[in-house]
């Protein structure tokens, strides 16, 4: 996929979260966990924004906004996390008797999520990457 | 590892993001590689090295530790 489509997926991505916590908002009027879902979602948008305006402004310049660094990053950081998610999902095993399945799935996909995140901080800060 | 690759571009009058639209990267690439945190590929130090009218040896110099 080209820059352009990252760009439209990122810009549909925001706009959908935007009209989703309008109508949120608007069904569950004051909850006190309502107020912190939308918060939440804000946090997100408010990233989604920063993320958008600088990937806009590369394309605008015509620096492309992945290269063989970023390409480096991304395939460390992939596999640190799987070997990471690994270790999470055994650890989730462990304990499957006290947790509902639905409850395991969603904490070892947000997990394998997390670890991703992680790794790529940590290997987008690495000095010698090869 | 040293490289003079920000030597040269002051002396082209260059700024990162020109350079790095140059050679067709991203500038934070640019940064790494000012800083000898990162080993190119082959073909983008060749790309730099012609950007700056130099050779590939004359751009990065590694040091003996960086050979071990």
């Amino acid at each position: 996929m080209n820059d352009k489509g990252v760009f439209r997926i990122l810009l549909v991505l925001s706009l959908s979260l935007i009209i989703g916590l309008i109508t949120f908002a608007i069904r569950s009027g004051v909850r006190h966990t309502a107020i912190w879902i939308i918060l939440g979602i804000l946090i997100v948008i408010a990233f989604l924004a920063i993320l958008l305006r600088r990937k806009y402004v590369d394309i605008r310049e015509g620096i492309p906004l992945k290269d063989e660094r970023t390409k480096k990053v991304k395939l460390y950081a992939a596999g640190y996390a799987y070997v990471v998610s690994i270790y999470i999902w055994l650890l989730l095993l462990a304990f499957q008797k006290y947790l509902e399945s639905d409850d395991l799935i969603l904490i070892g996909m947000f997990g394998m999520v997390i670890s991703f995140g992680i790794s790529w901080l940590i290997m987008n800060n690495k000095k010698d990457l090869e | 590892m040293i490289t003079k690759i920000k030597e040269y571009r002051a002396r082209l009058n260059l700024t990162q993001a020109q350079l790095a639209n140059k050679v067709g990267v991203r500038r934070e690439t640019i940064v790494f590689l000012e800083k000898g945190e990162y080993n190119p590929s082959l073909k983008l130090a060749t790309k730099l090295a012609r950007v700056f009218n130099t050779t590939v040896d004359d751009l990065f110099i590694l040091e003996d530790s960086d050979l071990e």
